[in-house]
């Protein structure tokens, strides 16, 4: 019998018309790891806070989801709150307390457990999840990783037998969110746990999993194993999620020679070499290089900077040029400063040592706002500390009453340009991810500026919103504006970046431009590289790469 | 670590009311100097020379501007220094103003020595032992504390670099901040939103919760329970026999040198010095550990 039933369900969220979910029927059994895929708004948060009781939203719901026959609706607040374990997206908001230890322990007190035994509980997932170094530290100090982690061991603390994960990975970076995986099927392997989590990054997680549900419009689209989702998704290529399968799947339908579809970059690798002809390393035609002219809208050079007399330094000797008119990359690791990078060239972080040249000019040398004229616009991590009015159309006006001058661009213009009209009058805080930061950017793009700089700006988006922002760059970069991204999204900046950058230690310890930058690593590069490594030299994105292999077929 | 800190929380506090309340409750000279002195002792002892010499940089000012005030506006008092517009300075006021600053200085170090010993935790802790919401919210208090001075921080580089402060005089600086704040009132109702969910998601709210911490009760607790009750008890007789009465004005008392007033001086000796000897007597068993070796 099946574990998880859910049969005929259909929600609606009191006063909306439309259905969230439509009729939808998944069986999921004991010991799974099934992963619910879809876009943002596409009904997969809906449909994963269904199966926890406290987080039903408030709304019609028909059909039925039971646990072991038993239904959600009816199931005791004890055992909802302890068989059932739910982790959501955002790291920062879902602690509650201010030390490590008692964020722990917070499940176990609300279910009464005594002292003693949660003593014991919590040395237990500390030294599972290897928390016991930091079990004592406040949760403020902790990395973003180290606390989706905390979050997630919180959970595990109270022995659930279901885990619900709501797209936990999509605020961290790269290497915290191998890791944060790595530690699911851990739980999922070790300790037999039944694991329904959401995303729309498939590249690491699809692999891992043995159900793979894709659900669009509140609808279940698709769902069975890993290799049947692939196989049915072969000719759904326009699909919104279809951007964020593996590599090693969006190969496998390119090819389109058939066999057992790879799920990771080992089963590509053998793949390949089963099906290509020619074994000997071919280099890959290199497009023609953007020459650099030396036309530098941005010089930094010899920067040091710290953000307290006794810190020791962020950014240490720091050289930066940024050619006029291209997309530029500054690519690192979490914590190693490049944000912080990004408000020197902002000048919203002042450097101690060094000097920022911005259009020929010391940047200190911009008095009172003229730097922000036309000039320089920073679109922030988070987009929504830029809001604070009731919708968006008053946000995108707001605007106006800084400005005097006569080169702003106008309200109409944005609103097309970023296609904003079917939401300019709901709340900025009801929009989804990427709407949120194309109303950011119209309210940066208001002045007009020729140097536009974006802090991460593809975290959290799926991948039809990061198909949008980038269309939005190479609008903007036509227009003949300077971007620059700072961002670990490799997949991304390879993709669209002219010029790439790698951060590290304090300063730029590498840089070129994308194609020659990523085919030359080997650990920091996408993973159509890492496939084509040893086969191709130079292939970069899935495209370079899906090209290339038909050609030696 | 030191000693002190790995006391249970319950200990602690007792030692530290004690300690402040008894100098708080009598003007006796040779408890207020005891109290000073070993106040600072154990503050120094805590945090080093320093941070707490830092410290005494603008105390001992504060000391005498206290010490001196007394004297300016009280007129009582036997032995006449000399007069300041018509009105005599005693040498009674003058003394009377020396207590009452060592008096002031010893109290603000004990809370020093108090706050640096008790950690948040502790005091969650204590609070929960009387009501375990308070402790609840002042833990979740202590959590968005910090996270929202970070997103102020980061909204307020963000409206910076969209040109907010359009100019640097006062009024739109001020304006600026406003604006920034509003940003971040509305991200905390928000963000408090999913916290919400994040707890009843957790159970929070269905039924008496237990209350976890990081403290047990050891043999040696008992040892300095009794210490520190034996001592209180001892204080507190003598105390209200009378024994820690003592008159300034219009002649400063003798000091008692009868058997209560000696066991009042040695019962409060003993008890406020107890964490500083604690201290030493870790800081020796520990190199004697060391030779050892």
């Amino acid at each position: 019998m099946e574990y998880i039933k859910i049969k005929d369900l259909t929600f609606t969220y009191s006063g909306s018309a439309r259905k969230a979910l439509d009729n939808v029927s998944i069986d999921i059994e004991k010991g799974d790891f099934a992963v619910v895929c879809g876009s943002s708004g596409s009904g997969k948060s809906t449909l994963l806070k269904m199966f926890k009781k406290q987080l039903i939203p408030k709304g019609e719901l028909i059909g039925e989801i039971t646990i072991e026959g038993e239904e959600i609706k009816h199931m005791s607040d004890h055992d909802a709150t302890r068989k059932i374990g739910f982790v959501m997206q955002n790291p920062d908001t879902q602690i509650v307390t201010d030390k490590v230890w008692h964020e722990l322990a917070f499940g176990l007190e609300n279910l009464g457990v005594a002292p003693d035994v949660i003593r014991l509980r919590v040395s237990e997932v500390s030294q599972f999840f290897g928390i016991t170094t930091w079990y004592h530290k406040s949760t403020s100090e902790l990395s973003g990783g180290q606390k989706q982690l905390l979050n997630l061991a919180s959970i595990m603390a109270m022995n659930p037998e279901v885990l619900l994960l709501d797209e936990p990975t999509s605020q961290l970076d790269p290497i915290a969110s191998i890791e944060f995986l790595e530690s699911i099927k851990r739980i999922n392997n070790e300790l037999g746990v039944t694991i329904i989590m959401s995303s729309h990054n498939l590249e690491d997680v699809y692999g891992m999993s043995n159900k793979v549900v894709v659900v669009e419009d509140g609808a279940c689209q698709l769902i069975g194993s890993p290799i049947e989702v692939a196989s049915g998704m072969s000719d759904m290529q326009t699909h919104p999620i279809y951007d964020g399968l593996p590599t090693s799947v969006r190969l496998y339908h390119g090819m389109e020679i058939g066999g057992v579809c790879p799920l990771n970059v080992k089963e590509a690798r053998e793949y390949l070499s089963l099906n290509i002809q020619n074994k000997n390393s071919i280099l890959m035609e290199k497009d023609q290089a953007v020459p650099k002219v030396n036309d530098n809208v941005i010089e930094i050079s010899g920067c040091y900077f710290r953000y307290n007399r006794n810190g020791h330094d962020i950014i240490k000797g720091a050289e930066l040029r940024v050619e006029r008119g291209e997309i530029t990359a500054i690519l690192g690791g979490n914590g190693v400063g490049k944000s912080t990078l990004l408000k020197v060239i902002a000048g919203v972080a002042k450097p101690y040592a060094g000097k920022v040249i911005i259009e020929g000019k010391n940047i200190k040398s911009y008095k009172g706002n003229s730097l922000y004229r036309g000039l320089i616009g920073m679109l922030p991590q988070d987009p929504t500390l830029l809001f604070r009015r009731n919708t968006v159309r008053e946000e995108i006006l707001s605007m106006k009453s800084n400005m005097e001058e006569s080169t702003i661009v106008t309200d109409e213009e944005l609103v097309k340009l970023l296609n904003l009209e079917k939401i300019l009058d709901l709340h900025p805080y009801d929009i989804s991810g990427g709407e949120a930061q194309k109303v950011a950017f119209a309210k940066v793009l208001k002045s007009n500026p020729s140097i536009v700089l974006l802090d991460e700006p593809t975290k959290g988006l799926d991948p039809l919103a990061k198909r949008v922002l980038a269309d939005l760059l190479l609008s903007l970069k036509s227009q003949g504006k300077t971007i620059i991204i700072v961002s670990h999204d490799i997949e991304f900046c390879s993709m669209y970046a002219d010029r790439c950058s790698m951060f590290f230690d304090g300063g730029i310890v590498a840089d070129g431009n994308a194609r020659e930058f990523f085919s030359g690593n080997s650990y920091y590069t996408t993973a159509s590289a890492r496939i084509a490594k040893g086969f191709f030299e130079g292939v970069v994105t899935t495209n370079q790469l899906i090209a290339i292999s038909r050609h030696c077929l | 670590m030191s000693r002190l800190e790995r006391y249970h929380p319950i200990i602690v506090f007792l030692y530290f009311l004690m300690c402040i309340i008894t100098v708080m409750f009598t003007m006796h000279p040779v408890i207020i100097i005891l109290s000073f002195v070993i106040s600072i002792a154990l503050s120094f002892q805590l945090e080093g020379c320093r941070k707490v010499g830092k410290s005494l940089l603008y105390i001992i000012p504060i000391m005498i501007i206290i010490a001196l005030t007394n004297p300016l506006f009280v007129h009582d008092g036997g032995t006449e220094l000399f007069f300041m517009n018509g009105n005599a300075v005693t040498l009674e006021a003058l003394i009377y103003g020396v207590m009452i600053s060592l008096k002031l200085v010893s109290i603000i170090y004990w809370f020093r020595a108090y706050n640096y010993i008790m950690t948040s935790d502790k005091v969650i802790y204590l609070f929960g032992k009387v009501s375990p919401r308070l402790s609840l919210l002042l833990t979740m208090s202590l959590r968005f504390v910090p996270l929202y001075a970070r997103k102020f921080r980061e909204a307020d580089d963000a409206s910076r670099a969209l040109g907010a402060y359009a100019t640097s005089n006062i009024k739109d600086k001020l304006m600026a901040k406003l604006h920034v704040f509003a940003i971040v009132f509305s991200y905390s109702i928000e963000s408090a939103v999913t916290t919400s969910d994040s707890m009843s998601a957790r159970g929070y709210g269905m039924r008496r919760r237990t209350n976890y911490h990081n403290f047990k009760w050891s043999m040696s607790d008992t040892i300095m329970f009794l210490f520190v009750a034996l001592g209180c008890v001892t204080l507190a007789t003598i105390m209200i026999l009378g024994y820690s009465g003592f008159d300034y004005y219009p002649y400063v008392d003798d000091i008692n040198i009868g058997v209560a007033s000696i066991v009042m001086y040695v019962s409060y000796f003993c008890l406020a010095s107890i964490g500083m000897i604690m201290e030493i007597k870790e800081a020796v068993s520990w190199s004697i550990l060391r030779s050892k070796i």
